[in-house]
């Protein structure tokens, strides 16, 4: 009798345990936030004819990366409404007349030690941007921005997957993500070459 | 039926093996540990477009040169510079660490006299009193830093004022 007991007391612990571990911990340790602004990829690859990411995801004339485009890019088309979005609307009227650029929230943003160039990478590494983003340029959503409460960054750098098992090639953007492609690559970069 | 303390000690024991077959320890302390390098006394750079200086080191008399990035108007990293003739792109660890200083704890960051606070109208008289009284002498025991042409500058002005070039009444030249 007491041996039942026990083993149906330790399961107890057992399964609220790994239940609290699996499901309420993740939704307590990520926050999340939708963009400013919901940005369509996709539509605008259709409508606009981009066909080249670095249409808007361009380099400088000094060879850095400038990343999410400023508002001008915005501008340079969406001056007026071209449409009857509800998301153009809030671009439009919010960000485009105010001339305030749009607060994105950034998955890829590294800590402040961390030094990575799109131009190395890009330019003299010769690889495609889906060979790191997949084929996110050609969605038609924008993801939910989820922050570790704890770390401050956002849940892509750490990789979709909570236990530090990458769910695919381009999940994660940890050091040990750079060190395997590095490594399947052959290609070695010391300390310096990433924390500068 | 009533849970008794032999109950809870079991249900610990396998809420406790449950947890570690969870993500929740092993992430904890992953988070933590990047936590621990986001304090915030520690200094963060600003979030601008990174712009690349060419430069040279005054940390020592070799003067290597220096290729600084800055953001915002702050330098963020330091790399050697491959065109340098005498350096190279060589850098020694406390060249590589120049931009670090900035944020010494020990960094001077107002006029000081005598261990104390001071202000600069209040340095300049008690430099200018020290001048009058006699020679003044200035030991410099790593010749060749950036605080060495400051020391340079000091004793050039004492010169001149020891030697008379500075009327009463002159204004005191700002680099002093």
């Amino acid at each position: 009798m007491n041996a039942a007991r026990n083993t149906f007391v330790f399961g107890l612990g057992l399964a609220m345990a790994l239940v609290a571990g699996w499901v309420a911990f993740p939704r307590a340790l990520y926050s999340r936030q939708n963009q400013p602004v919901v940005f369509r990829h996709k539509t605008h690859a259709e409508k606009s004819g981009f066909a080249d990411c670095g249409q808007c995801h361009s380099f400088r004339s000094d060879g850095s990366f400038a990343g999410i485009p400023s508002l001008d890019t915005c501008a340079s088309c969406h001056s007026e409404r071209l449409g009857t979005s509800q998301d153009e609307g809030i671009l439009v009227d919010h960000y485009v007349k105010t001339g305030q650029e749009v607060p994105w929230l950034v998955y890829s943003r590294q800590p402040a030690n961390v030094s990575f160039s799109h131009a190395i990478h890009v330019r003299r590494g010769g690889l495609a941007c889906a060979a790191c983003h997949s084929r996110y340029g050609e969605s038609d959503e924008t993801r939910i921005y989820e922050q570790d409460r704890i770390s401050g960054y956002s849940r892509n750098i750490a990789g979709r997957s909570i236990w530090l098992v990458r769910l695919g090639r381009h999940d994660g953007m940890k050091m040990t993500d750079c060190e395997g492609c590095h490594r399947r690559r052959n290609i070695q970069v010391g300390c310096l070459g990433c924390h500068q | 039926m009533k849970f008794t303390r032999r109950d809870l000690l079991v249900w610990s024991a396998g809420a406790a093996a449950g947890l570690v077959c969870t993500p929740v320890p092993w992430k904890l302390l992953d988070d933590a540990s990047i936590w621990t390098q986001n304090w915030p006394w520690i200094p963060q750079p600003a979030h601008a477009p990174v712009e690349t200086k060419d430069s040279f080191c005054t940390l020592c008399p070799s003067g290597c040169g220096m290729r600084v990035r800055m953001a915002a108007g702050w330098p963020v990293g330091v790399a050697g510079m491959r065109t340098h003739p005498i350096s190279r792109g060589a850098l020694c660890p406390l060249g590589f660490a120049a931009h670090q200083l900035v944020w010494h704890p020990q960094r001077l960051r107002a006029v000081q006299h005598r261990g104390g606070l001071s202000s600069w109208d209040g340095a300049r008289a008690a430099f200018a009193k020290a001048c009058a009284e006699g020679p003044i002498v200035i030991v410099d025991g790593y010749p060749g830093r950036a605080a060495s042409s400051v020391f340079e500058g000091l004793h050039s002005e004492a010169r001149r004022r020891l030697s008379g070039h500075i009327r009463p009444g002159d204004p005191s030249p700002d680099a002093v």
